[in-house]
């Protein structure tokens, strides 16, 4: 418990330096929201003005603190472009992507764990090696292209999705299902391929430790001695993988989402940037940061509760 | 009277995972009684261990040509079916490692470890009686507040307190073969002395037969009334163990016993 409370406050005063970093970052970037807001041909008086009335003349700290405050509370402020809360912005397109990268992730695990353990345990024949060989390609294939390979394979040739298409989760989510298994395809598809490998590796240097000898002895078969021994520890360092890529599937998702056509925070994001409507891109960037951290915090007490050596001398 | 409980017959165990086949164990023959603790000495290399895994079924393994018989009761292990070996490993015959530091499994409790042998062999009890017999048998191994024991992780125990934990876990099906590979090699001299008393008195009290496998003699003549030198693969000699101490026959026996550090011969002498 003491070493869950210590990760807790680390992972708080992590949330709040990148809070921060991210309101100083845009706090020095050329350009505020008086500007956006009157465009660059106004006077400067005018835009003195707004700036007074909008309240960007006061300290840097105290509209820190404000903002964050705000945030807090769920009020992202406004998006300069669209002059809509950001929180509403967000609050459509979130379930979007949080739910491509979950699909992503249950696929990742549904495959790479069965793959990972019968690789191992037929390494070296034919079926591992060439398990292996695919498994390279796939780990050397960015998502991106293999989002536009399944497009092309599945969409244009098979004609199995409509490239391009998409429906709203709120009109039926089965179909909204349908449409993100191939962008989920394209994104799970290299991680499957680094935790097989991973899973793989980290099986057959477990086999080979003592402790096996001792499963063996007691009158284990195969299987007990796979399951109940081998694979709990085997599975030390691939919880790690993928407490990272489940960060990495919410930001992997970004780039997919305009491959495949899909109106998720990336888009928003995306735009937000071109526009320079900052407290999008602020509210946008806090969210994934915190998403990860908290993803990270989740993983660290996993794994603790996955290797007890971890809790003592851990400080 | 003699009640024969293990005999090997002509073991012969080559490697083959080089070029040339290299043999580790050759025509090795020998026989242990109920109740009795037999020693086998020999240098690291001779075959010692090579002949425990043999005994205890570990030794299945494609790059190994194995040859001979060994009877453990009327089954012959090395051609017994895996399901046959199963039934024996853990119930009838429990081994002891080398190495108590990597020998249990890491992340597992020491109670759930103990246990593991009946959860296998004797599913018919309940939890309730399993945890009764893991906490008398870790009592038996003379380890202090076994219930406290029972509920911690192997790293968190010293390297003696899991040698009596890997002994517990191989006693806790009453073998009738206990065979003890090198158990004292990683501890220090007086845990070494402690884990040799813990093993004659699991053989006073339930007349298990042990099969103590060293290359420290002072240990093994404390030990076993009768031992068995080996020396690349061969039995070179065979006998009782005051015998073989005060009268070795062979000059690599003699060789053996004159490598016994000097102060241990004063304070056996």
């Amino acid at each position: 418990m003491k070493y869950a409370a210590k990760k807790l406050v680390t992972m708080l005063i992590t949330l709040l330096s990148i809070s921060f970093l991210v309101y100083f970052a845009f706090d020095i970037i050329p350009g505020d929201a008086a500007l956006a807001a009157l465009g660059t041909d106004s006077t400067p008086e005018r835009l003195e003005a707004l700036r007074e009335q909008l309240g960007l003349n006061r300290p840097f700290l105290e509209r820190y603190f404000e903002w964050l405050a705000n945030f807090v509370r769920g009020d992202f402020g406004v998006s300069y472009k669209y002059k809509m809360p950001v929180a509403d912005m967000i609050s459509s397109k979130l379930p979007i992507t949080v739910m491509m990268a979950l699909i992503s992730f249950a696929m990742m695990v549904v495959v790479s764990l069965p793959l990972g353990v019968y690789t191992a345990m037929n390494s070296g024949r034919r079926i591992d090696r060439l398990i292996m060989v695919v498994n390279q390609i796939m780990m050397s294939v960015p998502h991106f292209f293999m989002g536009i390979v399944l497009t092309y394979i599945f969409g244009l040739v098979l004609k199995l999705f409509t490239p391009g298409g998409f429906v709203s989760y709120e009109t039926d989510f089965w179909r909204f299902i349908s449409y993100l298994i191939f962008p989920c395809i394209a994104i799970a598809l290299p991680k499957i391929a680094m935790s097989v490998k991973l899973l793989r590796g980290s099986c057959i240097e477990e086999a080979a430790k003592d402790y096996v000898r001792t499963a063996y002895s007691k009158g284990n078969d195969t299987r007990g001695v796979l399951y109940k021994h081998v694979l709990r520890n085997a599975m030390i360092p691939v919880i790690t993988l993928w407490g990272m890529t489940l960060a990495d599937m919410l930001v992997g998702s970004i780039v997919i989402e305009q491959v495949f056509n899909i109106p998720g925070i990336g888009r928003i994001l995306l735009t937000s940037i071109s526009y320079r409507d900052y407290p999008v891109v602020e509210a946008v960037i806090v969210l994934i940061a915190a998403v990860v951290i908290v993803t990270n915090f989740c993983v660290d007490i996993i794994y603790q509760i996955a290797d007890p050596r971890i809790s003592v001398g851990g400080r | 009277m003699e009640d024969l409980l293990l005999e090997i017959k002509d073991l012969n165990i080559e490697f083959h995972d080089h070029d040339a086949p290299e043999r580790v164990v050759s025509g090795l023959s020998m026989r242990l009684n109920r109740g009795e603790i037999l020693g086998i000495v020999g240098e690291s290399g001779s075959g010692k261990s090579m002949t425990a895994m043999a005994i205890a079924g570990l030794l299945r393994r494609h790059d190994m040509k194995i040859s001979g018989e060994i009877y453990f009761e009327g089954t012959e292990i090395l051609h017994a079916g895996r399901s046959e070996l199963r039934r024996l490993q853990g119930d009838d015959i429990g081994i002891i490692f080398q190495e108590p530091m990597t020998s249990l499994n890491p992340v597992k409790k020491i109670g759930w470890q103990v246990e593991e042998s009946l959860r296998i062999h004797r599913p018919q009890l309940s939890r309730e009686q399993r945890y009764a017999l893991a906490i008398e048998c870790l009592k038996s191994v003379e380890l202090d507040e076994p219930e406290v024991i029972y509920k911690k992780y192997p790293h968190e125990l010293s390297g003696g307190m899991r040698q009596r934990v890997m002994t517990a876990s191989a006693m806790i099906c009453d073998p009738r073969l206990l065979i003890a590979d090198e158990p004292t090699t990683a501890l220090d001299v007086t845990i070494q002395l402690q884990i040799v008393k813990l093993l004659q008195k699991l053989n006073r009290e339930k007349n298990t037969s042990i099969l103590f496998i060293s290359h420290d003699l002072s240990l093994v003549r404390k030990l076993c009334g009768r031992i068995l030198v080996m020396h690349d693969g061969r039995v070179v000699e065979e006998g009782d163990s005051h015998e073989i101490f005060t009268h070795p026959r062979q000059a690599y026996t003699k060789e053996l016993i004159g490598a016994i550090p000097r102060m241990e011969k004063l304070q056996q002498f």
